[in-house]
């Protein structure tokens, strides 16, 4: 059996067939490998390069998405994946700018899991590696920020008039769909 | 209002880098939406929030633009910016009024950073108000322009 060995997480070759298509995590090769005895076994060193530092975020986040994957659809998971690989690509990012924190990225796959349907936020990251997820219908908008697994904060702009008119908020996961009501979120996410 | 005496002029732009991470992918459209996370301050940001001054540079032009990336360029560390990155360009009065109705008499101070001569920080600026940050990124820093487009030094 193949054997990827990584700080803190081994990916064997039966859960990485759960990351296939465009949803894979590729070792960067800056990551090097070394081979131990007759087993195949790839072990990558512990100085921590900004390629390391991607690739433990993306595959933190790709291997909790495989736990719950039951639940969420295929190509949903692998649009997730394809937006994170996207976040996080080496060659664009920037200075001390985080990777995705799990407890965001959670927060965020919880949300879409009680949405259900199948809306299609646009995806962001904040300097402080919280994910950003955006709607836009119209002229109206919706950010929410994942700051944890639980908690958001959240803004509404929407045109009245001539105006934009601005709302927001910070408040649990569990309520966010009961404070949004009031702005007819179905533009957004469709009927949930 | 005018902009104080030393501070950058409010006709002129202000030009802030924002990588291609912090900028919301619709990777169906194939499409970005500038978002509040383009306004949050960095751990290094501790003189507030770091832009180039357009007119430092010469007039405003693709070619000027040019000009004040490839300076911002030779100001970091790595002398690397992304080519999937885009400046977002904004006027400084606009900034300055969309700041004070959220209650912050921010200053648009030049900050020469090395090599970048034009570089301003906007100081007493905090990024605590989800409203004003989306107000920047979609009423005030409107134009952008794509790094892989400017011509660099």
């Amino acid at each position: 059996m193949n054997v990827l060995t990584y700080p803190g997480s081994r990916l064997t070759r039966s859960n990485a067939s759960l990351m296939s298509g465009a949803a894979t995590i590729s070792i960067p090769s800056a990551l090097g490998t070394r081979s131990s005895g007759t087993s195949d076994e790839r072990v990558v060193p512990q100085p921590e390069t900004l390629e390391l530092r991607l690739f433990n975020a993306l595959a933190g986040a790709k291997i909790w998405t495989a736990q719950v994957a039951r639940h969420l659809d295929r190509a949903a998971r692998d649009r997730y994946f394809h937006q994170l690989d996207v976040l996080h690509d080496p060659d664009e990012w920037f200075g001390t700018d985080k990777p995705v924190s799990l407890e965001s990225y959670k927060g965020f796959i919880r949300f879409m899991l009680m949405l259900g349907g199948n809306s299609k936020p646009a995806l962001a990251l904040s300097p402080r590696g919280t994910l950003l997820a955006v709607w836009r219908a119209q002229d109206a908008r919706l950010t929410i920020e994942f700051l944890t697994s639980a908690r958001v904060r959240w803004l509404v702009a929407q045109p009245v008039g001539e105006e934009v008119e601005r709302t927001a908020g910070d408040a649990g996961l569990d309520r966010l769909l009961a404070l949004l009501k009031p702005y007819s979120p179905e533009k957004w996410f469709g009927s949930t | 209002m005018a902009a104080p005496r030393g501070e950058v002029p409010d006709d002129d732009h202000l030009m802030l880098y924002v990588p291609a991470g912090r900028l919301a992918h619709d990777v169906d459209l194939d499409t970005y939406v500038l978002t509040s996370a383009a306004f949050e301050l960095r751990e290094d940001d501790d003189g507030g929030l770091s832009t180039t001054w357009v007119e430092h540079y010469g007039p405003r032009s693709i070619a000027t633009y040019g000009k004040a990336a490839s300076a911002f360029r030779a100001s970091l560390p790595t002398k690397r910016i992304g080519a999937k990155a885009i400046f977002a360009i904004g006027n400084a009065g606009s900034a300055r009024r969309a700041c004070a109705s959220y209650g912050k008499n921010i200053r648009v101070v030049p900050a020469p950073e090395g090599p970048n001569t034009g570089h301003v920080e906007i100081r007493r600026f905090s990024d605590d108000d989800q409203r004003l940050l989306d107000m920047l990124a979609n009423d005030v820093f409107k134009e952008h322009v794509k790094v892989a487009v400017l011509e660099l030094t």
